[in-house]
């Protein structure tokens, strides 16, 4: 028998000094700080003093809640579906650390989960990842999730949601009410035999509308539907359309020309993964080209900087804004960085022959021809 | 005790440079005393700021009485003395961030700490007080392992955590030590209540 078996088990912890305290607090996991947290008023405090504030919290659907200290690793906490005691697993080597625990109200319980989180780890920036597909995450969990944001103070300088249909996006932006700094949207379909891809259409009412995003990047399985894009008044727009033909987009530049898109763009980026025919796209549109030589300026959008070098310029309908259409692929780090030839060649092509006209180069490789991403770029002035 | 009979920690000589082989002489609490090399006393950055401030010759090691450590043991003083020996020359410790901090126990620091926690929290006393990093370590991170796969209500057994209740009787407690009226007014209200009186005024 070990000696150790004759000895108290217990440890006067509190009465140690502060610094080997603190020391012995260093050594504890997150969940172990999270268990001490509980125990009382004062351990709660004595928690707060000696945990490592997180880099950023996560909330991800349907129930996680995830303490995210960057390289030094994460740490999730969720719920489990059958009964039990809370436990956790800390097998960095083989698994991300879990905890488990039970409860018949996980969204409700969650939502106390990151409360006691963001207040222990001394971090107020979430992050929220929802999947309106997780057929545990019911519409009522997914709104009292946004009304606990709407009231909450934290930080939340990201939205990541995952959706398939209209009415998901709508939930979203009639209840979301937290201004951020960005929100990733994805529209996926249903499962079928070429899912992702799908050709059901994406239905939204016309009269949704948020200002709360500084940054939209939408990548969009469905057929596309630019509606979809007017209901953000949002500088900056980047999205993926894996189904959007040229003239789509002819349509779509058009319509800003209409003044029927919404007024606040200030950059809209869109990439389709396939070679895109700029004769379609600018067919009936009358645009000026720039010579990359002379003319140069500068974009600022989303804490980014960097230059445009000649470009496509159109006119919207009364002449009170310009929107210069180039590749994204183009942009220049500086005023000095060297003109691409191939613009200087478009620019020169266009004015002998005085065809708007946009030479991809041919692709040799199968692997080459699959990342073939045309990214139609549009900076409004 | 004579310097003669001072117990003297287990010494590996090819480890110690030429020039530092000079023993330092240390009494405990308990007036036990102890010869310590200086290359483990540097393990100690506050004995090795007080040898240096001290600035003894091997005469006065000799000659002078031993260096009074008033509040640590014989049998704590002890502990940390073997482990300075044990771990002299080795550089101190700088914490990398990881969460949670990663530190192995040695084999040695492991049987060197199979002690009654009573003892292991004397020695993280003198670990901190004489400040040791690399020993603070390795005891705090014995106390961390007694977490390890606890509830809440087993840390609190584990670690003695008073809970919101015991740390309310205990507040009452003190203000009343701290307030004699307070006493003297309660012990009235009981005499009151005894004699029958609804109401204290």
């Amino acid at each position: 028998m070990s000696s150790l078996a004759l000895v108290p088990f217990t440890f006067s912890l509190l009465k140690l000094p502060f610094i080997a305290l603190q020391n012995v607090a260093d050594y504890l996991n997150p969940y172990e700080i999270y268990h001490f947290s509980r125990i009382s008023k004062k351990t709660n405090i004595l928690a707060k003093v000696f945990s490592k504030k997180a880099t950023r919290i996560y909330l991800i659907s349907p129930f996680c809640v995830l303490i995210d200290y960057q390289e030094k690793g994460d740490w999730s906490i969720e719920p489990n579906i059958e009964p039990g005691p809370d436990s956790y697993k800390v097998d960095r080597k083989n698994h991300q650390p879990i905890y488990a625990y039970f409860s018949k109200k996980p969204a409700s319980e969650a939502l106390r989960v990151l409360e006691r989180v963001v207040d222990v780890f001394k971090c107020s920036i979430i992050y929220l990842q929802l999947n309106t597909r997780s057929s545990r995450l019911r519409r009522q969990d997914l709104t009292s999730y946004f009304d606990w944001f709407t009231v909450n103070p934290s930080e939340v300088p990201y939205v990541y949601l995952k959706c398939k249909h209209g009415a998901d996006v709508q939930c979203f932006i009639e209840n979301y009410k937290k201004p951020s700094d960005e929100l990733d949207l994805i529209v996926w379909g249903e499962r079928g035999r070429s899912w992702p891809l799908n050709r059901e259409l994406l239905e939204l009412p016309d009269n949704l509308e948020t200002n709360l995003f500084k940054k939209v990047k939408i990548i969009s399985y469905k057929p596309a539907n630019l509606n979809l894009y007017n209901i953000f008044s949002s500088p900056v727009i980047d999205s993926v359309e894996h189904q959007l033909p040229d003239s789509y987009l002819n349509t779509f530049l058009k319509n800003w020309q209409s003044g029927l898109t919404n007024p606040n763009w200030k950059s809209v980026c869109i990439s389709v993964p396939r070679q895109t025919n700029l004769i379609n796209i600018l067919d009936g549109i009358t645009a000026t080209y720039r010579d990359p030589r002379t003319v140069k300026r500068q974009i600022n959008v989303d804490k980014e900087s960097f230059w445009i070098f000649g470009g496509i310029d159109i006119e919207n309908h009364d002449g009170s804004a310009t929107a210069t259409v180039q590749w994204k692929k183009y942009k220049m780090e500086n005023e000095d960085s060297e003109v691409p030839n191939e613009l200087i060649e478009e620019y020169e092509r266009n004015q002998e022959s005085g065809e708007v006209q946009h030479v991809e180069q041919v692709l040799q490789g199968i692997v080459e021809q699959l990342l073939a991403s045309s990214t139609f770029s549009m900076y409004i002035w | 005790m004579s310097v003669e009979n001072a117990p003297v920690v287990d010494v590996d000589e090819a480890a110690i440079p030429v020039e530092k082989k000079m023993y330092y002489r240390f009494e405990s609490n308990d007036k036990k005393e102890f010869r310590v090399s200086e290359l483990a006393i540097q393990q100690s950055e506050t004995l090795n700021r007080l040898v240096e401030a001290m600035g003894y010759t091997s005469e006065d090691v000799e000659n002078k009485p031993a260096i009074a450590i008033e509040n640590i043991d014989g049998k704590t003083l002890k502990l940390v003395f073997q482990w300075c020996e044990h771990h002299k020359g080795e550089a101190i410790p700088v914490d990398d961030g990881s969460v949670p901090k990663i530190v192995e126990i040695p084999e040695f620091d492991a049987k060197l700490m199979d002690i009654d926690n009573g003892l292991l929290f004397k020695l993280i006393w003198a670990a901190d007080y004489l400040n040791i990093v690399q020993l603070l370590n390795v005891s705090c991170k014995k106390v961390a392992n007694m977490a390890q796969g606890k509830t809440p209500a087993q840390l609190r057994r584990v670690y003695l955590l008073p809970s919101d209740e015991e740390d309310e009787a205990a507040k009452r407690a003190a203000q009343e030590a701290q307030d004699p009226r307070a006493r003297e007014v309660e012990e009235e209200f009981e005499e009151r209540k005894r004699q029958g009186g609804n109401s204290f005024f």
